[in-house]
């Protein structure tokens, strides 16, 4: 299985990353992006299982790159991991067809029980 | 009436828990609300806007800690032994980030943040207890160390960073 973990952040990836590995989903190949025109380059090129991706970023935000992959005819599992949670953007999350979204700070039951039923162990 | 000045006692209180909660589960270590000052001398600081758009105005996110501490996130969050100035600027922009949207989502219904932006500088002054320009001020102990967040109502926002609009070019269909 591939994940594609999208975060301008190289901090916030690897955070990601171990978090994954902490919720038990460590075997799978991680693929990483640096903003959501890249994630969306990656994600067309390795058509990942799952996406990961930050909402705030330089070049194309995240809601930006969930609409372009919908849009693209994509319905890859999309989740978002921000810091921000409000209704306002959890709607939009919702609108644009995003799984789920994980607000920073996270623990890893929170990927565990929000991923479980995308993610094998 | 502004969203980023005038808060109440719960308003604070929630921006100790941010505060706490960031830094206990970035490294998970205790984090507990402190009234003791930052202390003076070498700081890693990160800021960030945030644009409340119902009220068309503007306020600044800073996030503060020693250097000392900073070596220590900066190790912690990236798994990694003895990390440089790159990697405690990363660290504490990325720390900086949760807490900015935390707080967004705490004061605003309808706003956005700008990128963070950070830098290690030399800090000589205290922040005063009772500020004139509004500011509020609330710090944490962790691993020893005080960590501070501040929201600065009237901090200039024009060097920072913010992200692209949604553009309707990438909700084209790809043919």
């Amino acid at each position: 299985m591939k994940i594609l973990v999208t975060d301008d952040s190289a901090v916030m990836r690897k955070i990601v990353i171990r978090t994954m590995r902490q919720a038990g989903f460590g075997k799978h190949e991680i693929l990483e992006a640096e903003n959501g025109r890249q994630g969306l380059e990656i994600a067309q090129a390795e058509s990942p299982d799952l996406i990961l991706s930050d909402w705030n970023m330089p070049e194309m935000t995240g809601i930006e790159f969930l609409r372009a992959l919908r849009a693209s005819g994509s319905t890859t599992p999309f989740c978002f991991v921000t810091s921000e949670g409000s209704d306002e953007m959890k709607e939009q999350a919702d609108a644009a067809g995003a799984l789920a979204l994980i607000v920073k700070p996270f623990t890893a039951d929170t990927f565990s029980d929000t991923l479980g039923t995308v993610v094998s162990a | 009436m502004s969203v980023f000045t005038e808060l109440d006692d719960d308003v604070r209180e929630e921006l100790g828990v941010i505060i706490t909660d960031v830094f206990a589960s970035v490294l998970r270590e205790e984090a507990i609300v402190t009234v003791n000052q930052l202390p003076v001398g070498p700081v890693a600081l990160a800021r960030l806007a945030v644009h409340d758009m119902d009220g068309d105005e503007y306020a600044t996110v800073e996030v503060r800690v020693g250097v000392g501490l900073a070596r220590v996130m900066a190790a912690r969050m990236m798994s990694i032994s003895s990390p440089g100035p790159e990697d405690m600027v990363d660290s504490i922009a990325e720390i900086s980030n949760i807490a900015g949207g935390n707080v967004k989502t705490l004061l605003c219904h309808h706003a956005r943040l700008s990128l963070p932006k950070a830098q290690i500088i030399d800090d000589e002054r205290f922040a005063e207890a009772e500020p004139a320009d509004g500011s509020t001020y609330v710090r944490a102990i962790v691993l020893g160390h005080v960590v501070q967040l501040a929201l600065h109502p009237h901090a200039p926002v024009a060097d920072l960073l913010w992200p692209p609009e949604t553009s309707d070019a990438t909700l084209e269909p790809t043919p």
